[in-house]
Parts: structure tokens; C-alpha cells; sequence
């Protein structure tokens, strides 16, 4: 017998092994979290066997000095990594398309770099660079008599936040300038021209062209960057630990704290369930920004 | 206003010339056309002149100033581009205010030219519009809006009418035409279509290999196109060639399947030249078609014809080679037939076959 | 006034100012790895030497050696004098702690990873890009918005399921989820890709007499190898990297740790040899490095793919 599908179908079958894996993974997950953040569940317990405590690990969670102290640290590093990376990843961008071709073919393969390196070995790398007493970042302030003796980057409250959000920037700043490599390339030679011809010498060119075309580029790599830098975990877990005491927490690696180190799953959960519900305000944004760049065939 | 001139200009990128020594002057108020096959030079030379692009060696002066070191920004040119480059992100109004916008024009003064532009080319009704909201024609419209809004000493366009469907194209042509004879600006415009080139030029240069072919009016050089090159490009369909060898004696020339009388104006030179083969070239528009014979036709047979409505193009084999004719339609040989060609003798072109230029006449 | 200044004057400067901004950028991008690359070629302790040496005087691969697990007893004996651990219980630490499994097991989820992921997706991507039905942009933002859901939150709940399926302390209980890690990302772009092949292509091989699944192996994956090969890429690099569940699922074995948790069980174990650390992060990154780079133009067009398009 010959069995002839429709396209529906066969899109519905291509579809399929995606999605369960994505409900598996991902929304199951989001469900057992919920229920797991309403018991007082220890690391090795079934939830089902655990005491129902409604709301309870919420009410710990918001009564917390720590869970505020590392959400305003969150939205902080969020913040300024965010806008440092813009900031940075506009400046590469901006080179790697103004130098010469070979110059330029030379500079992308060099600001593709950090971005491969993943963040626990970032975290690492940045261990030893912030070094308290043979960091070579100390050593190099010391050598030009800025400072007498380095820095404890990682140590002092104040400079640890920046170390972070800095090791932050070096690594991520990379990708930004990728996307926004990208969205320069894709406005067309002719418009620069047009614009030279017109009479804009390059800092009006810059601010009137290139910039506002270059704006849902930074739009959706500002996003894509965000909702990235709110749930950072691996580098604070790698680089400081969360300390000094709690200043570099994130919300992500107290979850992950409450998990594995302190074994309360309920709590961890409750705070995980935060973090889902900032994201999901970030993401919703996003999606519908990428949403418009989708030219499918209906 | 100013003309432009440009003095032994060497382009090249690697060891590809682009432009090989080219001297040229743009008169000042003329519309000049530069054609030629794609990669020709043609849009560099244009790029030059606009200083998108740096020159490898001579000059370029817009009015009497030098301007090689002067970025584009400063020159006061204006151009068009083939993608129209219109800035997507702005309105229409935005788009030609751009350029006065750009030289610091007051508030007052921008609006008011900008409406007037808008007035002159119908754009009034869609200001507020994106480009993206236009219609082909009407971006059109809108490049050429920006680039008359500032009222520059130079017009630069680059292929401005090759995105347009072909009867919007022919409409357009003419009027762009009658809008740089009302504005009386030099300009400089670049295509590959030999019908447009022809249609708007009041001078016209072909150039190929990065050489100037010939320079002159479009009826000067349709006429007496310099070489076979030129001759085969303008005018379509192109023109007819066939080798022939040269009786000097009798003064004729001898084809494979026919031979006629050189043209008198041709004999001194043929003489002078002494080779003994030449190349023939009429134009398909000068080919008579007969159906029967006639003194000095030549037979052909016929291989297809392409009625074109008020006219037919007949393609015919002769002596080997395949020739075209254009004949009226109430002649309809089929195919296979034979048919008679005879041409008048002032219409024939004679080229040396060695250079392929054209012999010098009386 | 740039347009004053004599032309040949003019190119000078901005060839000088273009090397300058290269140079600045490269320092910028390079300078902690180069530095990392150096103290890992340095012998055990000069790492603690001041002055600092940028480049070793006497570059040495003893490090490397220590971290692949090849290192003498003696060897340890003659430098750790005075350290509390002795060199016999010493050698076997740093032996059972090379870096060859966690590279082996990397190489292995990362592969398995890759591959299956790019198959579920260029599935999925297919249905999304190219076939008609209904529903089309919202099942691409189901996708999507599981894929901004963090690590941390469903970090606990995946654990309970591996340990339910006995699958905790193996690699298995970090491919699998890892491959659906990547899913989403990978559909959009391989979407985005297919979405730029001429939509004629499967009318005419329909014409041609092939069946839609027959179209989708033989036209549309060979030409959207590009695509493919970019977004197999980006699924490497994120399991390759991928931190949090690998270091949960591994329970602290070393012989199921891949490279990211495997370098926090060695930085923790051995925290003051960085000539031992630095040599393992220059051994977990040069891979990666040399793969992103030989890919570079394609991992790039693959990453501005979806973000980019007006």
C-alpha cells in the first residue's frame, strides 16, 4: 500500500523530534522546578514525598537580604557588561570594516578568539591575570607607577564587581562585534557612496547612515546579549566564587548554590523561577524583534 | 556651472586597466553619455569623477580647479545610482533634504527646496513615505529629487534606468531628457543600452577595454562609426559584416557568394592601402530584400524571420555567414526560400581587416 | 582638511592609522591568552617570579606533561620540597587527574552533540523554511523561547531525570540534554539558510519526479551545506564549553568530566600550580581555536544569519 502525506503532515513529523526534546528539556522542566520550588525538597528526595509548603521558599527568597543584594548585582552586571560590549564590539566593528581588506580579514579571525573560549576557562584565564600578588593586570599598573602595590581585584567588594563584569566584556565583546560586522555588511556600498556624493563627511555620515541602519542589528544583539548576561553562572562560579561574601552572586549561581552546595532544592528552585520570570520579559521582546527578520514561505 | 575634464586618467586594480590614459572633456550644459559593454570603464571613469575612487595616475578638473585631492563630500556633483541608494531608514522628505541637510541649510530653506523639488518631479504626495513604500518608478523619482535638490555643477548617473521595466524605461528617458535641458546642468551619464545612449546623448562616447572607441554626436557616430567594434554596437540589431577581398584593378570587392562595386568615395584608399581583403559592414536597416532578382542583388537564403509588427527582421544566410535584414512586413519569404539582397552604395561601411578601422573616405 | 594634505601624505596616514587600530584590537583580544600561553610554557614556580617574564627565557613543556599525566615522581620530588603531599601520593593525583579523559570525553559529547543536534534541526528547520502548513512562525517561537529558559532553571529538575534514568555519571547524561541545548538555536539558523534557497528548487524536483522526503536529502541538504556546517559548529563550541550540567551529572569522576568541569576539579585540586592550569586551558581551547579559525567565514555569516537580514 502507498501511504501519500500531505505537507502538513510531513511538516508535523519533521517537527517532531524538536519538539519533544524541547518540552522534555526545557518547559517539563520549568513545570517540575515550579512544583519542586513549592515543597521543601532536600538534593536526594522525590518531590512527591516532601511536605507541601506553598509559597513558603518564595517568602524566604523575597525576606532575603541576599536574593536583593544579588538581583540588584544582576541587573547591574547585566547593565553595564551589556553596554560596555556595545560600546567595545561597536568600536571592533567599526575598525574591522574601515581598514583594508587584509587588515581586516586579520582582525576578524583575531576578534573571533575570545568569543570560542568558553566561560569557566574565561574565568580562569582572568584567575590568574587579576592575580593578587603576580597578576599580570596588578604588574603592568605597577610598572607605570599608577598604583603601589596591585590591586586585590578580586578581593576588594568594588573592584571585584568590575573585574567581573570586566573579564565579562573582554570575552563577550567579541560577539557583538560579530553580529554588528554582519550588520554593517549588509548595508549596501551604494548608500555610503550616496551619502559621500551627498556631502556628509564621516562623522555625519556615521550618525545619520550607518548608525540608524545599524539600529535593529544592535536592537536584537543588545537582546540577544542581555538575556545572556542575566543568567551568567560559569564565570562567577570559575572567577570569584560569588565573593567577596556574596557581592558577585548572581541570581543563577545562587540557584546553583542552593542545589548542589547547600542541597535545598526547594529554595534553589524558587530562585531559579525568578530568573525564568525577568527572562521571559527579555525574551518576549526579543522574539518579536527576530520575529520580523523571518522571511519563510507561508 | 562647470564642465568637467578629465586628463590621461590610469585606473587599474591589481594588473587588470581598467581605464587606460583616458582624456575626455564634458562640455558644460551637455548631457554626455558614456557606453559601452559591461566592464568597459565606464562606471569607474564615472567613479572617478565623483572621487569614490582614486585614479592610479592623471587628472580630473571640475570647472577650472583640480579636484584629485578633493574627497566627494567637497566636490559639488550630484549622483544617481543604478539601486537609486535611497536611505531606507528615511522618509522621502529626509532623503532630499539629506544632501542640504549635510551642508548645514537652515531649517527653513531645506523645506522650502524640498517642496519644490517634490513639486517639479510629483513627488509632492509622498513625502511621508519610506522608500520601501514606493513603487520603482517613484524611487526613481526620488534619487533624482535628491540629487537636484542642491543644484550642483555636475550631474553623475550611473545606469539611473536599468531597474525600470521597458516602458516605464522609455518614458523616463525622455523625461530625465527634458529635466537637464530645463536645468542646464553638465551631466554624465553611464549605461550599456546603445538605444538609450543614442535617444539622450548630445554626445556620446563608446568606450571598450577601458579606451575611448569614438567620441562625437549619436548621428555622427552611428553614421561613420570609426571601427567595427563601434559599428557593431551602435545601432541594433548591429551591423552586417562581411570579409571580402579587394579587386583594386576594377575597384570591387569580392565576397565568397557575391561580389559588388567598392563605393567611389572608398576607391583612393583602397588603392593607397594596397592589402587585398577588407571588411564590408551594412546595417540591417540599409539591406533591401527582394523577392526576385534584381541587377547587382545578391542571393540569400532565408534562415528565420521575426515579424516585429510594423516591420519583420529577416536573418539570412549569405556566402556562409549569417546577415540581418530589416524589411517591411508586406515581404514574407518562409523559410528556406531564397530571397534577393541589394544595398545602397552610400550606406556601406568599409573596415581593414587587419585593424579593424574604418577606411578614410574623400 | 584632510583634503588639503598632499594625496601620497594622506594614504601614509591612514595606512599608519589602520596598522595602530589593528594592533590596539589585537593587544586587546590576545593579550590574556598570549600571556596564559606563556606562563604555560614556564618551568613549576618561575610562575611566581617577579619580575614577570612576558615570554620564558628557558620555555619548557613540563607543564604539559603534568596535565597529560606523563610526569616522574622524581620529578615532582626534586620541586616540591617543603609541600605536605609527598611526591609518590603526588604523581598518582596528577596522574588520575590528566587531562587526556575529560579531552577524549569533550571530543566525544561534543561530536555526538553536533551531529545530532544538526540532524533534529535541519529536520525541523526544513518544516519551518519550506513546508506549508499552519502555525509556522509560532512553532519556531516555541522553540526559541525554550531556548532563553537559563541552565539554572532547569538544571535541577534534569538532574532528577538522569538520576531516574541511571544515567548520572556517564556521558550519556550529558549528550542528550546537550543536543536539545542546542536545537533551537541551530533550526534558526539552518531556517534562515534554507529560507535563501530559491523556493522553484523543490517545484522543479517534484516536476522531476522525487518525493518531498527525497527532495529534502537530495537538493536541499547538499546545497545548505554551508548552513549546516556553520550551525554544527556553533553546537560544538556550546557543548564543548557547556559547564554547569556537565559539573552536575559528573558527580566529581573524573573519568565521565569533560574539559569545562574537569579544569575546575583540576584548578581546585592543584590551585597553586599555574603553569599546570594555564597548560590546561591552552589544551582545552586550542581545538576549538584552530576549528573556529579554519571555519571562521562560515561561523560568522552562520551567527549574523538571523540577525541581520532587512
Amino acid at each position: 500500500m502507498k501511504i501519500r502525506l500531505r505537507e502538513p503532515t510531513i511538516a508535523f513529523l519533521f517537527l517532531l523530534p524538536a519538539f519533544i526534546g524541547v518540552i522534555v528539556f526545557y518547559y517539563y522542566q520549568i513545570v517540575q522546578t515550579g512544583i519542586y520550588s513549592l515543597h521543601n525538597l532536600q538534593h536526594t528526595a522525590d518531590w512527591q514525598t516532601q511536605p507541601f509548603v506553598w509559597f513558603k521558599n518564595y517568602a524566604t527568597v523575597f525576606r532575603s537580604t541576599y536574593f536583593w543584594q544579588s538581583l540588584r548585582f544582576t541587573v547591574y552586571f547585566t547593565f553595564m557588561a551589556t553596554v560596555l560590549e556595545l560600546a567595545v564590539g561597536l568600536g571592533m566593528a567599526m575598525a574591522t570594516f574601515w581598514v583594508s581588506r587584509w587588515l581586516g580579514g586579520i582582525l576578524r579571525a583575531i576578534i573571533i578568539m575570545p568569543w570560542v573560549i568558553p566561560p569557566i576557562i574565561n574565568a580562569m584565564i582572568w584567575r590568574w591575570l587579576f592575580h593578587a600578588d603576580v597578576g599580570l593586570f596588578g604588574y603592568i599598573l605597577v610598572s607605570l607607577g599608577l598604583v603601589d602595590k596591585p590591586p586585590l581585584f578580586l578581593t576588594e567588594p568594588m573592584l571585584a564587581v568590575h573585574s567581573v563584569i570586566f573579564a565579562d566584556v573582554w570575552k563577550n565583546s567579541s560577539i557583538m562585534a560579530i553580529f554588528l560586522l554582519g550588520g554593517l555588511a549588509a548595508i549596501p556600498a551604494d548608500i555610503y557612496d550616496a551619502a559621500k556624493v551627498d556631502g556628509a563627511r564621516s562623522w555625519f555620515r556615521f550618525r545619520k547612515v550607518t548608525l540608524p541602519m545599524l539600529l535593529p542589528t544592535i536592537l536584537v544583539a543588545l537582546l540577544f546579549r542581555g538575556i545572556d548576561a542575566l543568567r551568567t553562572f560559569d564565570l562567577i562560579y570559575g572567577l570569584t566564587g560569588g565573593g567577596p561574601g556574596t557581592v558577585t552572586e548572581t541570581l543563577s549561581s545562587f540557584a546553583y548554590k542552593y542545589y548542589f552546595t547547600y542541597g535545598k532544592f526547594g529554595l534553589g528552585s524558587a530562585y531559579a523561577i525568578v530568573v525564568f520570570a525577568i527572562i521571559v520579559g527579555l525574551a518576549a521582546v526579543y522574539l518579536s524583534r527576530i520575529r520580523r527578520n523571518m522571511r519563510f514561505k507561508e | 556651472m562647470a564642465g568637467v575634464r578629465v586628463e590621461g586618467l590610469l585606473k587599474k586594480f591589481g594588473n587588470v586597466t581598467a581605464l587606460d590614459h583616458v582624456s575626455l572633456e564634458f562640455e558644460d550644459g551637455q548631457l554626455t553619455v558614456l557606453v559601452g559593454p559591461s566592464g568597459c570603464g565606464k562606471t569607474t571613469l564615472l567613479r572617478i569623477i565623483a572621487g569614490l575612487e582614486d585614479a592610479t595616475g592623471g587628472s580630473v578638473f571640475i570647472g577650472h580647479e583640480a579636484v584629485n585631492q578633493v574627497p566627494p563630500w567637497e566636490r559639488n556633483i550630484a549622483m544617481v545610482f543604478q539601486s537609486y541608494a535611497l536611505y531606507p531608514h528615511m522618509t522621502v522628505f529626509d532623503n532630499i533634504a539629506f544632501p542640504l541637510r549635510a551642508r548645514k541649510i537652515s531649517k527653513a530653506e531645506v523645506k522650502q527646496r524640498v517642496e519644490q523639488t517634490a513639486a517639479l518631479l510629483g513627488l509632492s504626495e509622498l513625502l511621508q513615505r519610506k522608500p520601501r513604500q514606493l513603487s520603482g518608478g517613484q524611487m526613481q523619482r526620488v534619487a533624482l529629487g535628491r540629487a537636484i535638490v542642491r543644484k550642483p555643477e555636475v550631474f553623475l548617473m550611473d545606469e539611473p534606468l536599468s531597474n525600470l521595466d521597458a516602458k516605464l524605461r522609455v518614458e523616463m528617458r525622455a523625461e530625465l531628457k527634458r529635466l537637464q535641458k530645463d536645468l542646464g546642468v553638465t551631466t554624465i551619464y553611464v549605461t550599456h543600452d546603445q538605444a538609450e545612449a543614442m535617444t539622450m546623448a548630445d554626445k556620446l562616447v563608446v568606450m571598450r577595454g577601458g579606451v575611448i572607441q569614438q567620441m562625437g554626436e549619436p548621428e555622427e557616430v552611428y553614421s561613420h562609426p570609426r571601427n567595427t567594434f563601434v559599428g557593431g554596437f551602435i545601432g541594433s540589431p548591429a551591423m552586417n559584416f562581411i570579409r571580402c577581398s579587394v579587386d583594386c584593378a576594377e575597384a570591387e570587392l569580392h565576397a565568397p557568394d557575391f561580389q559588388c562595386k567598392a563605393p567611389s568615395r572608398f576607391v583612393e584608399a583602397l588603392r593607397r592601402r594596397g592589402k587585398d581583403s577588407v571588411i564590408l559592414g551594412v546595417r540591417p536597416e540599409d539591406l533591401k530584400v527582394l523577392a526576385s532578382f534584381e541587377e547587382g542583388a545578391v542571393p540569400a537564403t532565408v534562415y528565420i524571420s521575426e515579424p516585429m509588427g510594423k516591420e519583420m527582421l529577416l536573418t539570412v544566410e549569405v556566402g556562409g555567414a549569417l546577415a540581418k535584414a530589416i524589411t517591411p512586413t508586406n515581404v514574407r519569404p518562409r523559410i528556406g526560400e531564397t530571397v534577393w539582397l541589394t544595398f545602397d552604395e552610400a550606406c556601406v561601411h568599409l573596415f581593414d581587416s587587419e585593424t579593424d578601422e574604418a577606411l578614410p573616405t574623400e | 582638511m584632510s583634503a588639503k594634505l598632499s594625496h601620497r601624505y594622506r594614504t601614509q596616514y591612514t595606512y599608519l592609522m589602520q596598522t595602530v587600530v589593528t594592533i590596539l584590537i589585537a593587544v586587546f583580544c590576545l593579550t590574556p591568552m598570549f600571556y596564559i600561553l606563556s606562563t604555560s610554557l614556564k618551568p613549576r614556580g618561575a610562575e611566581y617570579m617577579i619580575p614577570l617574564e612576558l615570554w620564558p627565557s628557558k620555555p619548557t613543556l613540563q607543564a604539559y606533561r603534568a596535565v597529560l599525566g606523563i610526569v616522574e615522581e622524581a620529578e615532582l620530588a626534586s620541586e616540591s620540597k617543603g609541600s605536605m603531599v609527598l611526591p609518590a601520593d603526588q604523581a598518582r593525583i596528577v596522574k588520575s587527574l590528566s587531562f587526556v579523559t575529560p579531552l577524549r570525553n569533550s571530543l566525544i559529547v561534543s561530536s555526538a552533540v553536533a551531529a545530532f543536534s544538526l540532524l533534529i534541526s535541519s529536520l525541523s528547520a526544513y518544516a519551518i523554511a519550506r513546508l506549508r502548513f499552519r502555525y509556522k512562525i509560532q512553532s519556531l517561537i516555541f522553540l526559541q523561547l525554550g531556548a532563553m529558559i537559563p541552565i539554572a532553571v532547569t538544571i535541577a529538575p534534569t538532574f532528577m531525570l538522569m538520576r531516574s534514568l541511571g544515567l548520572l555519571r556517564t556521558l550519556l547524561a550529558m549528550i542528550i540534554p546537550n543536543i536539545f541545548y542546542n536545537v533551537p538555536m541551530s533550526t534558526w539558523l539552518i531556517a534562515c539558510y534554507f529560507a535563501e534557497l530559491p523556493f522553484d528548487l523543490e517545484d522543479a524536483a517534484k516536476v522531476d519526479g522525487y518525493k518531498p522526503i527525497q527532495i529534502f536529502w537530495k537538493v536541499i541538504i547538499p546545497l545548505a551545506a554551508p548552513g549546516l556546517f556553520s550551525a554544527g559548529v556553533f553546537a560544538f563550541l556550546g557543548s564543548w564549553g557547556e559547564f554547569m550540567l556537565a559539573s552536575a551529572v559528573s558527580m566529581g569522576i573524573p573519568a565521565v568530566q569533560t574539559v569545562p568541569a574537569a579544569m575546575l576539579n583540576f584548578s581546585v585540586q592543584f590551585r597553586y600550580e599555574w603553569t599546570w592550569i594555564s597548560a590546561a586551558i591552552i589544551l582545552s581551547v586550542a581545538l576549538v581555536a584552530f576549528m573556529t579559525l579554519v571555519f571562521q567565514r562560515w561561523v560568522i555569516r552562520g551567527l549574523t544569519a538571523g540577525a541581520v537580514k532587512y
